[in-house]
């Protein structure tokens, strides 16, 4: 199965996901095109688990379609599934069984499966063949989990939240294979995590999803460049005048208005000045904890305005 | 691929097979103990003989309900187990597909329950043979439970197996369905019954317990056939 010219690694369109009342995943659309690491970045809750459940088939899709190597992939075939490695948050591998156990019976599922590649990681991860894997740590399932993730040597890489939990150097040294595996096999890859500083080292391109949805797609610099604070200082007892549309999110203290601005231009900026009557202004960069916190508490507060307006009718 | 499933999956099931052996062994056990306590059914046959023929006779039938028993725990258990220590996210996250999955666990079940069966059949059928040698052989003859005796057994054994597969293809703890199991042949019972009262159908002797066992079939047939299906096409793991 080759990907078809022009194809992503993964598309979804319109994927939608709901648990009773709760939209867990909101029309989602977005594609990987092939080789490139996507950061998946949200807050707990926000749907990152569901949506990568669905690219799994571990999760039932309500409406929407799943593009996996450019073939429909809502129910995941054996051979798309051969094709991608998948680590989750918690692994719940076969508990009676030792690691050697655990990898003969994976190697055999798996037509790429690399005995070579397995062992040098089980020796790089410092793991014992003959441990059971009911007597391993949180750390040390999270590498089995990895070996089992690389060692047949996936086109597509789907990782969620696979750090959370971890200690600093297991989450270094699972960071760096991740980071080596893309680097020299050019694998795809889809990464999640609420760990900023995580996804902006392994990541090419930065989602972030807020309450089933992608808030904000762009490349690290991309949205370093783009989305900026501003800090409006206003006359006395005035309010700001023109809020503009792309506001990712605002807080007024007293005569201080702080926003944050995506698509920010100059032009913006002095139009914001002017109109505002501003008595002082100043623009901060920022890196991108501070962007996915604002994107998160923007979305936030727009939910519960929209709440407070169904409330008031 | 699939010898690779059915090896986990076997593994998965090794106590229950280790039972299931030990099952088989002692049903002729107890019955050769308890045999050896009593007297001799006619004081005139050769103790051996007898005693072979008794031990093979009444512990193929002890083994054939031990065997619906263990049919129930394993059935009850093949897909629950993996569910309930959630180690069916990890399976399913690999490629076999669940037809291989239910191929596998299928075999892991039926392959044993079959062989449990293949040697009652053949030690009642022995005894059978046994029983032309033995003065009291006539009189034995018709107190065992031969030929239609065979196909009820079997039956009971297919309506619990049914029954415990298809309870346990929905939930995720085996208990519930190895009870559902053991209590299927009662539920084929109050079917044939009910059935032979609406149509008034007299129940007696031999009519009856090849009625029971042809509903049993179809009945327990129906329920693994569910049971499959439910599996094959549920939503989650």
């Amino acid at each position: 199965m080759t990907l078809p010219e022009g194809a992503a690694v993964l598309e979804v369109r319109n994927l939608t996901k709901r648990y009773g009342n709760t939209l867990a995943c909101d029309s989602l659309n977005m594609s990987i095109q092939e080789g490139m690491t996507l950061g998946l970045l949200g807050p707990n809750g926000a749907g990152k688990s569901t949506f990568i459940r669905m690219l799994m088939g571990l999760t039932s899709v309500d409406s929407g379609d799943i593009f996996l190597f450019g073939h429909d992939a809502i129910s995941p075939s054996q051979e798309i599934r051969n094709r991608i490695g998948y680590v989750p948050e918690l692994h719940h591998i076969y508990r009676w069984m030792s690691i050697k156990e655990v990898l003969g019976f994976v190697s055999k599922l798996y037509q790429r499966w690399d005995d070579a590649l397995a062992n040098d990681l089980l020796l790089k991860f410092e793991l014992l063949p003959k441990m059971r894997v009911a007597a391993l740590s949180k750390g040390m399932t999270a590498k089995l989990g990895l070996i089992i993730a690389l060692a047949h040597n996936p086109d597509l890489l789907i990782l969620d939240e696979p750090t959370s939990g971890l200690d600093p150097i297991i989450r270094e040294d699972f960071l760096e294979s991740i980071l080596q595996s893309h680097t020299c096999k050019g694998r795809t890859i889809l990464f999640s995590s609420h760990h900023v500083d995580d996804v902006e080292r392994v990541a090419d391109d930065v989602a972030i999803m807020v309450n089933g949805r992608f808030a904000i797609r762009g490349t690290v610099d991309d949205l370093r460049s783009r989305i900026k604070r501003i800090r409006i200082v206003l006359p006395d007892g005035k309010l700001p005048k023109i809020v503009p549309p792309q506001v990712l999110f605002q807080r007024i203290a007293r005569r201080e208005w702080t926003v944050t601005i995506d698509q920010f231009s100059d032009a913006l900026f002095n139009q914001l000045v002017n109109e505002n009557d501003a008595v002082n202004a100043e623009v901060f960069d920022l890196n991108l904890e501070d962007i996915f916190k604002d994107v998160v508490r923007g979305q936030k507060s727009q939910i519960e305005e929209a709440c407070n307006d169904l409330g008031s009718h | 691929m699939i010898w690779a499933l059915i090896r986990k999956d076997a593994r998965l099931l090794r106590n229950y097979l280790r039972s299931a052996v030990v099952v088989t062994g002692c049903s002729y056990l107890v019955t050769a103990i308890v045999i050896h306590r009593e007297s001799l059914p006619d004081a005139s046959t050769p103790w051996g003989t007898a005693m072979t023929l008794l031990v093979l006779a009444l512990g193929s039938n002890l083994g054939f309900l031990a065997t619906a028993f263990m049919a129930a725990l394993m059935a009850g258990s093949v897909f629950t187990l993996e569910r309930s220590d959630r180690s069916a996210e990890f399976l399913a996250c690999l490629p076999p597909t669940r037809k291989q999955n239910l191929v596998s666990k299928l075999s892991v079940v039926l392959v044993p329950v079959g062989l449990m069966i293949f040697v009652h059949i053949l030690t009642n059928i022995t005894a059978h043979q046994v029983s032309a040698y033995v003065p009291a052989g006539s009189y034995l003859r018709n107190r065992l439970v031969f030929a239609t005796g065979i196909l009820t057994y079997v039956s009971i054994i297919i309506a619990t197996l049914g029954g415990a597969l298809a309870v346990s293809a929905l939930l995720k703890s085996n208990g519930v369905p190895v009870l559902c199991g053991l209590f299927s042949p009662f539920f084929v019972l109050g079917v044939v019954l009910i059935l032979g009262y609406v149509l008034d159908i007299p129940a007696e002797g031999n009519a009856f317990a090849n009625r029971y066992a042809t509903n049993a079939f179809v009945i327990g047939g129906a329920f693994a056939a569910m049971g499959c299906y439910w599996y094959l096409t549920r939503n989650s793991t």
